[in-house]
């Protein structure tokens, strides 16, 4: 039962967070969705991981005008790479990791799409992209990554629970 | 079989819930984002903790920009205030012009109306002293302003010219106990002589006890002092005093012309009715 509150409790943050608070701020627009997957991700390491970053990804989905099932796949996807670090690198405790995971993530993914609407579209690259991308959404979730971090590791706690896997 | 799906069944999940969002996707590439079920329940399940919040935000919203975010009203208030009072001050002239205008224009209608020769003059004084009561014209006799002239309004007689001098002229008003005239009943036409009184206003001491008379009868001057020109309202009867024997009545009247407010007078320098200049002028 643990786990699916820390999940939802996740969700619901994430969701609140997005449609409501973030929605004031037009200079803070980290992706909650993407932030709350890799945190679980990161820390869960089992195969269920997939499963919660496709349900985050859905959650994205429904609040978008890309085509439905666009953020499930780019999240379930990119969830294969982050269990791998997860299990073979990532440590518990030390808030540093998540921060820098977190920054690379969203950047690789923003990168990722501009170069997509570069090839898809008719559109000729700008400067201000690749700015808004670190300073709207890259270096703002790097810097809720350690909140959130912290957050989960507290639910844990107040839960009685272990999500980890990993045994050292 | 069974145990292969056991022992696979998360990288089967997995697959499967990857073919299925590639293939909706492959749906949405020739037309638009399809609506689905899934959107839908989200949607609605979210809706409810959105109102909460919304409400929520609002309220705390509305504290901080009702309370907290007044630190500087103070001071804006205390600006605003001052503005307040500068325009109220530039309303109150501008009204003040409008009600000159409005007095002007009824004055050159009554110059137009009424066919004496007259000469309009503004109420620059006023002296209380005693039980008289005076009022100080910025006009006199350089504008043909002599003694014992009427000075009326288009509302009635106002009182007559005390003394002169060449730019300015004193005004007895009708109300002064030294002040005593002949008047006319406007319905009845009986005469009698109005004077004033030590309270302000109009009596007529000795009017014929068989004369019939009512509280708001009309009182006009009759012309025959030589001075106020006639037909002028004076005043209305506002009290009937009857004693039980004698030959006469006591009448009080209340000046038609509102003698605290006048700022604009005509003092008529010669009746149309009457080519000669008014009696007793020096």
């Amino acid at each position: 039962m643990g786990p699916v509150i820390v999940g939802l409790t996740f969700a619901g943050l994430s969701l609140w967070g997005e449609l409501y608070l973030l929605g004031m701020l037009t200079w803070f627009g980290p992706n909650l969705f993407l932030l709350s997957a890799i945190l679980l991700v990161l820390h869960w390491r089992g195969p269920e991981g997939h499963f919660l970053a496709v349900g985050f990804g859905l959650l994205a989905d429904c609040y978008s005008s890309a085509p439905f099932g666009v953020y499930g796949v780019s999240f379930l996807l990119l969830s294969f790479p982050l269990r791998w670090y997860g299990l073979k690198m990532f440590q518990d405790g030390v808030l540093f990791l998540p921060v820098v995971v977190a920054f690379f993530s969203l950047a690789c993914n923003g990168l990722i799409y501009i170069l997509l609407y570069l090839l898809l579209g008719e559109h000729r690259f700008q400067l201000s992209w690749l700015k808004d991308l670190l300073g709207r959404d890259a270096i703002p979730l790097g810097v809720l990554s350690v909140p959130m971090y912290l957050l989960l590791l507290r639910l844990e706690d107040l839960f009685q629970i272990r999500l980890s896997l990993r045994k050292f | 079989m069974f145990n292969f799906l056991k022992r696979y069944r998360f990288r089967i999940s997995i697959g499967l819930i990857l073919a299925v969002l590639m293939l909706s996707l492959l749906g949405q590439v020739e037309s638009r984002r399809n609506e689905n079920w899934f959107s839908y329940a989200i949607q609605t399940l979210t809706h409810p903790l959105l109102s909460v919040t919304h409400s929520v935000g609002e309220g705390v919203k509305n504290l901080w920009l009702g309370y907290v975010w007044l630190v500087n009203a103070r001071s804006e208030n205390e600006a605003l205030k001052a503005k307040l009072r500068e325009l109220t001050e530039q309303v109150a002239h501008h009204q003040e012009i409008v009600f000159a205008y409005e007095r002007q224009k009824q004055l050159l209608q009554f110059a137009a109306e009424n066919q004496d020769e007259k000469v309009f003059a503004e109420v620059v004084g006023e002296v209380e002293r005693g039980f008289s009561r005076l009022l100080v014209l910025n006009k006199g006799s350089r504008y043909g302003i002599k003694k014992n002239f009427a000075v009326v309004t288009p509302d009635g007689v106002v009182g007559k010219i005390q003394s002169v001098t060449p730019f300015e002229s004193v005004v007895q008003l009708i109300t002064d106990p030294n002040s005593q005239f002949p008047v006319l009943v406007q319905e009845t036409r009986a005469k009698a002589m109005v004077e004033g009184n030590l309270e302000g206003g109009l009596k007529i001491l000795h009017f014929p006890r068989r004369m019939v008379i009512e509280k708001g009868d009309m009182v006009i001057s009759s012309g025959l002092s030589g001075i106020y020109p006639k037909g002028f309202r004076v005043g209305t009867v506002s009290g009937i005093e009857k004693k039980e024997f004698g030959l006469f009545q006591t009448l009080t009247l209340t000046p038609y012309v509102d003698l605290n407010r006048i700022e604009e007078v005509a003092v008529i320098l010669r009746a149309k009715g009457n080519p000669e200049p008014p009696l007793f002028t020096d």
